[in-house]
C-alpha cells in the first residue's frame, strides 16, 4: 500500500530569531499514500515541522524534498501541497461554494470543471445542498469538513492536517477521527497529521513520529511505538505506563538482576548483553499488572502497599505504593478485580518478565 | 540529496524590505513631510525673531520664550489649562453615569441610545456652537423664557464670558467623552461584577472597587480627548467668547493672523506641544491604561 | 424589590432624557428657527420656505459646498489608501522603529488642531505652495491618515491571520490574496474609516482656517464667517441641511455594517456611491456655473461687510471674469495672509497707514494709471494723501469715520458726547467695540487728549491703565459685524464705523449716534494690487468698474461708507448723504485724524493689547 520515500526532510534545523532552536537536525521519510502523525507535547515543534512542510515557515538551514523536488525556498502558494488549519480558517465572506472552489479558481480552471469537482467534494464530505450556505451558519464539524473539502479538492501530493480535531466534541472528534481515515484511503493521498493526543495518533496512523522538544524520540507504528519504545520519553508519552529506573547488579546466565532505585527490591529481565552496573528504566503497563497475595516463581514481583481504587467505567484502576512511596498504577478488567482484605498488610504486584520494557538509559 | 544551507539572506532581505516599503512607507513618507517637518519648522521657528514688519529674521534668540515667562502670559496659560480641566471635569461627571446607563440597558435600546449619542458628535461643529448661542444670548431663547416666566427681571449674561465658553466647549467634547467611556464600560465582563456580589460586595463597592477601576483605560482615554483639542478649539473662544476671552488658542491665532509674530506664535505653540506631549507619557507610563481609541 | 428597581430605572431614565435634552435642544431650536419667518430667532411668526430657497440662489454658499465636497472626495480617496495599507503593514510586520512609525500615526489624533494648522501654514509659505485647494487637501489627508489607520486598525485587531495563510496555501499570490481576502474581510471597517474622513474633512474648521486661499473657501468657513454676521436665518437653513446630510449618511454607515460583505457586493456599493457623489456634485456644479465658462478668475480680497454681491454679480456678467471674493476682519490678518505668500491674490483693500506699511515692504506695485478711466470722478480731496502722494500704489475705496451708536431705548439721548463718556459706570457690560488695537487704543489715546499715533511710552502707558478701566464696560470686541450687537440687544453701544451704525438704524429705529467731541477717527481705504498678482489686467478692470458712479453709488446703498466718488452722489439716496454717521459734518472731519504707520512702536501695542484683553 505504501510506496517509496515521497517527502523527505533533510537535516532541518529551526530557530527564531537567534533565540535557542526549536528544530534540530530533523531528519524524516514519509512514504508516499501513508497517513503519518507528528505527535508530542505542545512545544515539541511538531507544528512549526509542519508548517515548513507547507511553506509558511523557512528552515533556517536543510532542505526538503517533495517527489523528488527540492522545494524548500518555494513559496507556499507555489507549492502542491495543501493545509487544514486547526481552527478551520474558513473565508468568513465567502459562501461554502466559493470557498471549496478557492483553490481550483486560483488554478484558472474553467466554470465548468470547478463546479464538477465542488460537487464531487461536497458529496465526499456529506455537505450536499450546502453551497450556498456562510461558514457563520455551520457547526463545527460542518466547518471541519469543508476545510478538509476546500484543501482536497486541489489533489493535493500530500495534505497536512494541523491538529484539526481539536475543537470538536469528544463523540464528534471520535466520529471524525475514522472518517479521515477512510477518506485518506480512499484518496491515497499521503497525510502528515499534528496532534498532541497520543489515542488519537494511535488510532488513525500507519505511522507515528514522535516528537520532543524538536527532536524525533522514535519513528514507527503504533505498535512498536507501544510495545517496543526505545526511550523513556517515547513510553511514558504513548498509553499509561509505570516506569521504574535502576541498574545492574547481578549477572546470570539467562536473566539479570537489575536493583530497583525507588525500591530496594530487584526485579529480573532476560538478560540480552548488559553489563554489570548498566542504568536502565523500564515501563510496564498497568494493563499487564495483576495484584496478589503471593508471588509466584517465574514473576517478577515487588512488595506493595494498597492506596486507592478509581473506577473508569471500561476498568478499573488501582493505586498501589511500593516500599519507598512510589506509586503503581494496575489496570484491572472488570470481573478481575482483587479484592483486598481490610487489614493493612502487604501485597504484591507481579507481571510476566517478558512483559517488561527495557529501554537503555 | 544535497542538504541546502541557509537560504540567500540579500533576497531574504529585500524581499522583507520590499513588503514594508509597499504598505507602510506611503503613509509614513506623507505624515513625516507634512506633520513632523512643519512641526519641526515650529520649533525652528520659534526660537527666531520677529522682523519689523511680521516677516521671519533667522536668527537665533530665546526672547520669545523669555517673553512667555510675563505674568500676562502665565495668567492665559492657567486659565486655558483651568478651563480645559474643568471642562474635562464635567464631561467625565456627566458622561461617565450616562455611558453606564446606556452601557448597561437592554440590547434592544442600546443601538438607538449610540446612534442618538453619534449624531451630534459627526454634526459639524460651528453648527453645534451657532445653536448654543442662539439659546445663550441676551435676547436669545432662554433669557425670554425665563424673563417670560417672570424668574428673573434681567437678562442674564450668558454669553460672552468664562462661563459661556465653558459651556460651549463641554457642548462640543461631550460625545468625545461618552464613546470610550461607553466602549469600555461595555467590555466590561459582566460575570467579573457577579462574581464580586457573590462575594459580598454592596452597590457601592462593586462600583467603587471593581467597576471604576476597570474602566480606568476608558476614563483616561475620554480626558485625554477631550483636554488636548480643548486647548485648541479657538473659534468656541472666539464666538463664545466675544474676543473678550482669550485662551492660548486665540492667543497663538492672534499672533499668527493679525500681530503677525510668528516667532512668538511658535513658542507658545511649542508650549501647548510639550503639555500635551507629558499628558501623553503619562497615560503610557500608566501601567494598565493602554488608551482605547 | 421591584419598587426599587422601579424607581432606579426611573432614575435612569431622567437622567438619559435631561443629558439627551442638553444635547439636541439647540439642535432642535436651531431646525425650528430655520422655519420661522422672524430674521431674530427669537420670536415665532411664521412659517416659511424662504429662508432654503434664498439659500439655494446664494452663491457663496453653493460654492463653498462644492468645494467642501470636492476636498472631502479627495482627500478621502487618497487617505483611504494610504492609510489601509499602512494599517495593514503595522498589524503585519515587526521591525526596528516600529513604534516611533506608531507614534507618528498616533499623535495627530491627539494633538490640538491649531498646532497642526499653525505649522502647516508656515510649512506652505516656507515651500511657497499656494493656499487653495491643494493646501486644503494635503491638510485633511494629513490629519485623516491618522484617524483611518485607527479604525482600520481596530477592524484588523480581531482579524485572524490564518485565513491569509490559507489563500496561500490554496495558490494565491501575495497579491491575490489580498484583494480576494485580505481586503474583502477588513472592508467594513475601510469603508468606516472612509465616512470617519470624509466627515472630518466636511467639519474642519480650525485646520482650514488657516490654509484656505482665495477661491476654495470650504463649507464650515463659510458658515464660521456667516455666525459671525449671524443676521439671517439662512445659516440656520444651511444648519438644518447639514444636520439631515449626517443623517443620511450615518444610517448608510449603519446598513451597511449589517451587511455581509463579498467583493461583488463592494462594487455595487462603491458604483453606488459613486454615482450619487457625481449626481450631486454635478448637480451643484450645474446650479454654480454660469451660462458659458469664465475665461477668467480673478481673486478680490476685501473686508468683510464692503461689497454687495450684487455689485460682485455685475462686474461678473459685464467681462465674462470670475470672482473669486474673500474677505478679512482687520487689516493685519491681511498683511498677515499676504505676507506669508498665501493667496494668489490679485487686488486686496488696505487702509491708509496699510498702503504705506505694503509699500514700504514691497509687497504692492505700482497701479497703471492710464486704463483707470473712472479715476476723474474721485474726488480730489481724496486724492494725493500723505500716506501714497500721488497715488502710486493705491486708488480711494471708501472712507469711514468712528462713531458711537446706541440704542437710545437703553440709553437715553444726551448720556453719550463723547470717548470719554464711554466709561461710565452705567455702561457696564453694554459695549462692543472694534477689535482692532489700533482703532481702540488710538482712541484712547485721544480720549486722553494725545493723537492717535502717539508713540511715547508715558502715553502709551496711560492709555493702556485707561483700558483696563473701560474693560468691565465692554461685553464683546467685534470687527466683522458689531451692528449685530447693537440689532439683537447684546450690547447697548458700539464704537464702530458709521456705515454700522447707519445700518444698525435701518433695522432698528431707536438707533442713534454720536460724534464724538474730542476728535473724528478717520480712515480711508484704497484698492492696491499685490506683487504676487498674476491676473492684473483684470484686477484693474475691476478698479475701474468700482469707480463708476452708478456701481459705486450701489455700494454705498448696501455699505453706507463715505464714498470718495463724487460723480456718484447724484445716484446715491438722499438720506443717506445726509446721515451723519456717513458723512459727518465737514468741521468735525477737519478735526479728524488718519492713522498712520508708526513702525516698531506696533510690538509694544501688541502687548498692551494683550494685556488689556
Amino acid at each position: 500500500m505504501t510506496k517509496g520515500v515521497f517527502v523527505q526532510l533533510l537535516n532541518i534545523c529551526k530557530s527564531f530569531d537567534k533565540d535557542e532552536a526549536i528544530i534540530k537536525n530533523l531528519d524524516l521519510d514519509i512514504r508516499q499514500g501513508e497517513f503519518l502523525t507528528l505527535l508530542g507535547p505542545s512545544g515539541c515543534g511538531k507544528t512549526t515541522t509542519l508548517r515548513m512542510i507547507a511553506g509558511f515557515e523557512l528552515p533556517t538551514s536543510g532542505c526538503i524534498v517533495i517527489d523528488g523536488e527540492n522545494i524548500t525556498e518555494m513559496p507556499p502558494y507555489l507549492r502542491c501541497v495543501n493545509t487544514v488549519f486547526q481552527n478551520y480558517a474558513l473565508f468568513p465572506h465567502m459562501n461554502i461554494y466559493d470557498n471549496i472552489a478557492f483553490g481550483l479558481k486560483m488554478k484558472k480552471m474553467t466554470k465548468k470543471a470547478i463546479k464538477d469537482k465542488v460537487n464531487e467534494m461536497l458529496k465526499m464530505v456529506q455537505l450536499e445542498g450546502y453551497e450556498n450556505r456562510m461558514p457563520s451558519q455551520l457547526s463545527g464539524g460542518q466547518m471541519q469538513r469543508v476545510a478538509i473539502a476546500r484543501a482536497v479538492v486541489n489533489s493535493p501530493k500530500v495534505l497536512l492536517l494541523d491538529e484539526p480535531l481539536g475543537a470538536l466534541d469528544l463523540k464528534l472528534r471520535k466520529q471524525m477521527q475514522l472518517e479521515l481515515k477512510h477518506l485518506q484511503k480512499i484518496l491515497g493521498i499521503t497525510f502528515v497529521f499534528v496532534t498532541h493526543d497520543q489515542e488519537e495518533a494511535l488510532t488513525m496512523s500507519d505511522r507515528i513520529v514522535v516528537m520532543n522538544k524538536g527532536v524525533i524520540e522514535q519513528t514507527g507504528t503504533p505498535e512498536e511505538l507501544y510495545e517496543r519504545p526505545r526511550t523513556k520519553f517515547v513510553a511514558d508519552f504513548l498509553g499509561e505506563t509505570n516506569i521504574l529506573e535502576g541498574e545492574v547488579f547481578k549477572l546470570k546466565k539467562d536473566e539479570v538482576l537489575l536493583k530497583l532505585y525507588e525500591e530496594e527490591d530487584i526485579i529480573r529481565i532476560p538478560n540480552l548483553s548488559y553489563k554489570l552496573g548498566d542504568k536502565f528504566i523500564v515501563s510496564v503497563r498497568p494493563e499487564r499488572i495483576r495484584i496478589k497475595e503471593n508471588p509466584q516463581e517465574g514473576d517478577v514481583w515487588l512488595e506493595c502497599k494498597f492506596k486507592e481504587r478509581i473506577y473508569v467505567g471500561s476498568n478499573i484502576k488501582v493505586v498501589m505504593i511500593l516500599k519507598n512511596g512510589k506509586e503503581i498504577i494496575v489496570n484491572e478488567p472488570i470481573g478481575q478485580n482483587f479484592i483486598f482484605s481490610d487489614e493493612i498488610k502487604n501485597y504484591f504486584v507481579t507481571w510476566n518478565p517478558n512483559h517488561t520494557i527495557v529501554i537503555k538509559a | 540529496m544535497k542538504t541546502k544551507n541557509s537560504i540567500n539572506p540579500i533576497t531574504k532581505y529585500l524581499t522583507s524590505v520590499l513588503k514594508y516599503l509597499t504598505t507602510i512607507m506611503p503613509a509614513l513618507l506623507w505624515m513625516i513631510v507634512f506633520f513632523v517637518i512643519p512641526l519641526i519648522f515650529i520649533v525652528v521657528v520659534s526660537f527666531s525673531t520677529r522682523g519689523e514688519v511680521g516677516n521671519i529674521v533667522y536668527k537665533f534668540t530665546l526672547s520669545n520664550y523669555i517673553n512667555l515667562l510675563n505674568p500676562l502670559y502665565i495668567d492665559i496659560f492657567i486659565k486655558s489649562i483651568l478651563i480645559a480641566i474643568y471642562t474635562t471635569a464635567l464631561c467625565l461627571i456627566i458622561g461617565y453615569p450616562f455611558a453606564f446607563i446606556i452601557a448597561t440597558s437592554p440590547k434592544k435600546y442600546k443601538p438607538l441610545l449610540l446612534l442618538l449619542i453619534i449624531l451630534p458628535f459627526w454634526t459639524n461643529s460651528l453648527v453645534r456652537t451657532y445653536a448654543m448661542i442662539v439659546l445663550l444670548r441676551t435676547e436669545g431663547i432662554i433669557n425670554t423664557l425665563l424673563l417670560h416666566l417672570h424668574i428673573i427681571n434681567v437678562p442674564l449674561h450668558l454669553m460672552y464670558n468664562n462661563t459661556a465658553v465653558m459651556i460651549g466647549m463641554l457642548y462640543m467634547m461631550f460625545p468625545f467623552m461618552v464613546l470610550p467611556l461607553y466602549t469600555s464600560l461595555e467590555k466590561l465582563d459582566k460575570r467579573i461584577l457577579d462574581a464580586a456580589s457573590d462575594l459580598g460586595a454592596g452597590p457601592i463597592n462593586k462600583f467603587l472597587k471593581v467597576t471604576l477601576p476597570l474602566t480606568k483605560g476608558g476614563i483616561i482615554s475620554g480626558c485625554i480627548l477631550v483636554f488636548i483639542p480643548t486647548l485648541g478649539l479657538f473659534f468656541v473662544t472666539d464666538l463664545m467668547g466675544g474676543s473678550k476671552v482669550i485662551l492660548m488658542s486665540n492667543l497663538i491665532k492672534n499672533q499668527f493672523l493679525t500681530a503677525r509674530d510668528w516667532p512668538f506664535g511658535s513658542a507658545i505653540s511649542v508650549v501647548l506641544i510639550i503639555v500635551m506631549l507629558s499628558v501623553i507619557t503619562f497615560n503610557s507610563r500608566t501601567p494598565g491604561t493602554k488608551g482605547i481609541l | 424589590m421591584n419598587m426599587k428597581i422601579k424607581k432606579t430605572n426611573l432614575m435612569k431614565f431622567i437622567y438619559l432624557l435631561l443629558v439627551f435634552l442638553f444635547l439636541y435642544i439647540p439642535i432642535m431650536v436651531l431646525i425650528a428657527f430655520s422655519f420661522n419667518q422672524s430674521k431674530l430667532n427669537v420670536v415665532w411668526t411664521g412659517f416659511t420656505f424662504e429662508w432654503y430657497q434664498s439659500l439655494l440662489h446664494n452663491a457663496g454658499i453653493l460654492d463653498a459646498v462644492k468645494n467642501s465636497f470636492i476636498i472631502a472626495t479627495i482627500s478621502t480617496i487618497i487617505s483611504v489608501i494610504i492609510g489601509t495599507l499602512a494599517a495593514i503593514g503595522m498589524y503585519r510586520y515587526k521591525f526596528k522603529g516600529k513604534r516611533i512609525v506608531d507614534t507618528i500615526l498616533y499623535v495627530p489624533l491627539v494633538i490640538p488642531e491649531i498646532v497642526m494648522g499653525i505649522s502647516l501654514l508656515a510649512f506652505f509659505s516656507i515651500v511657497k505652495i499656494p493656499l487653495g485647494k491643494i493646501s486644503l487637501i494635503i491638510a485633511h489627508v494629513t490629519f485623516s491618515i491618522a484617524y483611518v489607520v485607527a479604525v482600520v486598525k481596530t477592524r484588523l485587531d480581531g482579524f485572524d491571520k490564518s485565513v491569509e495563510e490559507v489563500a496561500m496555501d490554496l495558490g494565491a499570490t501575495p497579491l491575490k490574496t489580498f484583494f480576494y481576502v485580505t481586503l474583502p474581510i477588513i472592508m467594513p471597517g475601510v469603508i468606516a474609516g472612509a465616512l470617519l474622513a470624509f466627515t472630518l474633512s466636511l467639519d474642519d474648521v480650525i485646520i482650514s482656517f488657516f490654509v484656505a486661499g482665495p477661491g476654495s473657501v470650504t463649507l464650515p468657513l463659510k458658515v464660521f464667517s456667516m455666525v459671525k454676521f449671524g443676521v439671517t436665518p439662512e445659516i440656520n437653513a444651511l444648519s438644518t441641511l447639514i444636520i439631515l446630510l449626517t443623517v443620511v449618511v450615518l444610517s448608510f454607515a449603519l446598513i451597511i455594517r449589517n451587511v455581509n460583505i463579498n467583493m461583488k457586493k463592494i462594487v455595487v456599493i462603491l458604483t453606488s456611491i459613486f454615482l450619487v457623489v457625481a449626481s450631486i456634485s454635478s448637480g451643484i456644479y450645474t446650479y454654480t456655473k454660469n451660462n458659458a465658462a469664465p475665461k477668467e478668475v480673478l481673486n478680490v480680497f476685501n473686508w468683510s461687510e464692503y461689497l454687495p454681491q450684487s455689485v460682485i454679480d455685475k462686474f461678473e456678467q459685464t467681462y465674462n471674469i470670475k470672482v473669486n471674493y474673500s474677505t478679512f476682519s482687520s487689516n493685519e490678518e491681511m498683511l498677515a495672509k499676504l505676507m506669508a505668500g498665501g493667496g494668489n491674490y490679485d487686488l486686496t483693500v488696505a487702509s491708509d497707514f496699510m498702503v504705506e506699511i505694503l509699500s514700504k515692504q514691497g509687497l504692492i506695485q505700482q497701479i497703471n494709471k492710464d486704463s483707470l478711466t473712472n479715476l476723474k470722478n474721485i474726488g480730489p480731496q481724496f486724492l494725493n494723501l500723505p500716506f501714497d502722494k500721488g497715488n502710486k500704489y493705491s486708488t480711494p475705496y471708501m472712507w469711514l469715520a468712528g462713531v458711537i451708536s446706541y440704542d437710545s431705548s437703553k440709553i437715553p439721548e444726551g448720556t453719550i458726547k463723547g470717548y470719554k463718556d464711554l466709561w461710565k459706570p452705567e455702561l457696564k457690560n453694554s459695549l462692543t467695540v472694534l477689535d482692532d488695537e489700533r482703532v481702540i487704543i488710538g482712541m484712547t489715546l485721544k480720549m486722553l487728549g494725545y493723537s492717535l499715533n502717539e508713540t511715547s511710552p508715558e502715553a502709551l502707558q496711560k492709555a493702556k491703565e485707561a483700558l483696563i478701566k473701560l474693560q468691565p464696560n465692554i461685553k464683546s470686541y467685534d470687527s466683522d459685524s458689531p451692528k449685530t450687537s447693537l440689532i439683537n440687544g447684546e450690547a447697548k453701544a458700539i464704537f464702530a464705523w458709521g456705515a454700522e451704525g447707519s445700518l444698525a438704524s435701518r433695522e432698528n429705529p431707536n438707533i442713534k449716534y454720536v460724534i464724538p467731541s474730542e476728535g473724528l477717527f478717520l480712515q480711508q481705504d484704497n484698492f492696491v494690487i499685490p506683487k504676487a498678482a498674476k491676473n492684473i489686467k483684470a484686477a484693474e478692470l475691476f478698479m475701474n468698474f468700482i469707480m463708476d458712479p452708478e456701481i459705486s453709488a450701489e455700494i454705498s446703498q448696501s455699505f453706507p461708507y463715505g464714498n470718495p466718488n463724487t460723480s456718484a452722489y447724484k445716484y446715491i439716496n438722499k438720506k443717506i448723504l445726509d446721515d451723519k454717521a456717513v458723512y459727518p459734518p465737514e468741521k468735525a472731519v477737519k478735526k479728524g485724524e488718519y492713522l498712520r504707520d508708526i513702525g516698531n512702536s506696533v510690538t509694544t501695542l501688541d502687548k498692551i493689547w494683550t494685556e488689556v484683553k
